[in-house]
């Protein structure tokens, strides 16, 4: 093992963080704002994949063209989520929120697998193919540019949530529901705003993924677990907290499959989410 | 009689004409069969209405407890493997006792330097040199393990036990990992429970699919011991036969040709032999079943089981009585696990064969679910009724759809593709009528077929 395969795991692993960075803050987006934990989030993920595969094979658009587009279809159908379902369960127990949106993905899960079949597809020859070579150490093309166009992505979030009118609104309803309303914000369609942007990020994130993964109904299930991972490490509802424990997961996951044993991604993330929940159960930037 | 005793007759009426008409109308191998599975599914939505129903705690890593009980099933059952005993064995152990000392170690850590700044640190390293140690030993043990004669064994077996052994065994197991995820994970934020189930259940999926020397990896293991007899033994036992024509005497004295009526026999002999073994395998798992049900009964009207309640329903309250919810919880859930194991390892049992690579997601955690909530949370009887229920549904389901998809796409040409995609999704028909009869049942029904029951004493 040389020192240069070390730094292209480190390098793959920090590309990867920035992915895991932009599904996990959707999740902390929809967490933070209402409290509640979106179980179905893989599956949205999945959706974007699916709905990216869909443009490329019936319409030739390229995933990196097309992704105004799953950004729109997902922000609907966030859009959807919750005036179907969400609305009706703001006030319920948090148990039956956890059992709304985990029955949400148990159901598009099957829905994906009824209507698409849980075949494996890809988006054959995209436009982003081939790798870079930088002093030795090779950089798939696909996966670069999914990262640039997170980490981008990640930073006009933050902006806009901590910049912008509506995304001060938007921090208002989080803190406190009621006064924000007397203050003239409606809260309802705050909501509807947050999940629309959980969900643009994560439709963001798959459909630069759909260039270099397998796209198949029970692909968002190791995603999903990541990001429910990186938002517990960085603090439920901490936006800033995603990016570092993406990036932090991400490594983990590539050197710890290099240096122990590539089967185990899985668990050395786990392993990290129970140090965390023991040692700091608020999360690294956890108020 | 009141009301709630007359739904319950009722449900275990349905219950057995609906295994009745299968007999009658399929094959009563095929009811058994069902039915055997129903035992075990009702088992495992017992354990999970354990946690649910009494404590409203959510875990969704059944599957992860079921596969646990299947491990506990092939190691205790399987015949040990000595070849790969005398390569392996001494590596395994040594790296064994290396991890238990590591942790002992930590443990100790973690006690003495209580109150120092770089307790992690030391924590972290000692961790790190227990691995490296472990290692030295645990990698070259596990390639002669798997290097011994792959085709059939290549892993180290089990203890050779009768399998009955292993429901207790898997019991464990299950209840051990629940011990150490309760331990950590309860006491905060609900969501943090389901996420560690969530993620402990893929784990153990992948540690049995990767680590060949322990379970054989997606190798599979076949042929485990019953605790029954084979049906090809029947078939040669003289009193066996005796019994099966005693049993058809009027059909076999019908005949009068001598060829034809022992041919008849012979055939009788093998139906029955198959029937036999599902029926004894029925007996073991109801008596399983009735014990349990006994046990979380008399748990469930008890002050134990008032206190679990009342935890439930308002836990800051009962902390304020002087109850420990955390304690409690975490007692509530390695019970409700350890029963979940127990249905694994009898699952297993009945399979004769431990394929790791099986379990999904979907099937257990989700169904298991939908039994509990089908059936009524808080009730034990009703999550039996649940799992009969929804099994029944689950097995008879693809059929059903099939025929229906037939029926209203027969207006369309075979090779209509519309026609062709629907007929080949038939198995995704069953979780969508599984979701479906989630949904209608909590929209109408929330509380359950049979709801629980209160009890004002």
């Amino acid at each position: 093992m040389t020192i240069e395969i070390i730094i292209q795991a480190i390098i793959s692993g920090l590309l990867m963080g920035f992915i895991y960075a932009l599904i996990a803050a959707g999740l902390s987006l929809i967490f933070g704002l209402m409290g509640i934990v979106n179980f179905a989030h893989g599956e949205h993920l999945m959706l974007s994949m699916f709905s990216s595969f869909w443009l490329w094979t019936l319409l030739g658009l390229d995933p990196i063209i097309s992704i105004p587009i799953t950004m729109l279809i997902l922000a609907i159908s966030g859009i959807l989520t919750h005036y179907l379902l969400i609305r009706y369960i703001l006030k319920a127990k948090m148990i039956v929120q956890i059992c709304a949106t985990f029955g949400l993905s148990v159901f598009l899960r099957s829905l994906a697998q009824f209507l698409w079949t849980p075949d494996f597809r890809n988006v054959g020859n995209p436009l982003l193919e081939g790798r870079l070579e930088i002093a030795g150490i090779f950089i798939g093309q696909p996966q670069f540019y999914a990262s640039l166009v997170c980490l981008l992505s990640f930073l006009l979030l933050y902006l806009f949530v901590n910049k912008s009118e509506t995304g001060l609104a938007l921090q208002a309803t989080a803190q406190d529901r009621k006064a924000a309303e007397t203050l003239g914000i409606n809260s309802n369609k705050m909501f509807a705003l947050g999940w629309a942007l959980g969900l643009s990020c994560v439709s963001i994130a798959g459909t630069m993924m759909s260039n270099f993964f397998f796209i198949f109904p029970d692909v968002g299930v190791h995603f999903a677990l990541f990001a429910f991972v990186a938002v517990a490490l960085g603090g439920f509802g901490s936006i800033i907290g995603c990016l570092i424990a993406g990036i932090i997961i991400g490594l983990v996951e590539s050197l710890g499959g290099l240096l122990i044993d590539p089967s185990y991604k899985l668990l050395y993330v786990f392993l990290i989410y129970l140090i965390v929940v023991i040692y700091r159960p608020q999360g690294l930037f956890g108020r | 009689m009141n009301k709630t005793n007359r739904n319950e007759i009722l449900a275990i009426l349905i219950m057995v004409s609906l295994f009745l008409l299968v007999g009658f109308g399929q094959s009563w191998s095929l009811s058994l069969s069902i039915l055997n599975m129903c035992i075990i599914s009702a088992i495992m939505s017992m354990g999970i209405n354990i946690q649910w129903g009494y404590a409203g705690i959510f875990n969704v890593g059944i599957m992860g407890f079921t596969a646990l009980g299947g491990l506990a099933a092939v190691l205790v059952s399987y015949s040990p493997v000595g070849e790969a005993w005398r390569v392996g064995g001494i590596g395994m152990i040594i790296s064994l006792f290396l991890l238990t000392l590591t942790i002992v170690a930590v443990f100790f850590i973690n006690r003495i330097f209580r109150n120092h700044s770089y307790k992690y640190w030391i924590i972290g390293l000692t961790i790190i040199i227990g691995l490296i140690l472990i290692n030295l030993f645990f990698r070259p043990a596990v390639q002669a393990i798997e290097n011994v004669n792959p085709a059939v064994t290549g892993f180290l077996g089990g203890l050779g036990l009768p399998i009955i052994f292993s429901w207790i065994v898997g019991g464990l197991f299950a209840a051990g990992v629940a011990f150490v995820i309760g331990k950590i994970a309860l006491g905060l934020r609900s969501d943090y429970l389901a996420i560690a189930t969530l993620g402990i259940s893929e784990i153990i999926i992948a540690v049995l699919k990767h680590e060949d020397w322990l379970s054989r990896g997606v190798k599979n293991v076949i042929g485990l011991k019953r605790p029954v007899p084979y049906e090809i033994d029947l078939q040669k036992t003289d009193w066996f036969i005796s019994l099966i024509s005693y049993l058809n005497t009027s059909k076999l004295s019908r005949i009068s040709d001598s060829i034809e009526s022992e041919k008849l026999l012979n055939q009788l002999v093998i139906e029955g032999s198959s029937i036999f073994v599902k029926l004894s395998y029925m007996i073991l798992f109801t008596i399983v079943l009735l014990f349990i049900l006994y046990l979380s009964n008399k748990a469930q009207f008890s002050p134990w089981g008032r206190m679990m309640r009342a935890i439930r329903d308002n836990e800051t309250s009962a902390n304020a009585m002087g109850k420990n919810v955390v304690k409690r919880h975490l007692q509530v859930f390695v019970i409700g696990s350890a029963v979940v194991g127990i249905a694994g390892a009898m699952m297993i049992t009945q399979n004769g064969l431990f394929t790791p690579s099986s379990f999904l997601p979907l099937r257990y955690t989700f169904l298991i679910w939908v039994m509990v909530i089908v059936g009524g949370s808080g009730n034990n009887l009703g999550s039996i009724l649940g799992a009969f229920i929804v099994w029944f549904t689950w097995i008879e389901a693809a059929p059903v759809s099939q025929f229906l998809i037939e029926l209203f796409t027969s207006g369309l040409e075979d090779n209509n593709n519309f026609k062709l995609h629907l007929i080949d999704s038939v198995p995704y028909f069953r979780y969508l009528i599984m979701g479906s009869v989630l949904l209608l049942i909590l929209r109408y029904r929330p509380e359950g077929i049979l709801p629980e029951k209160i009890r004002h004493s």
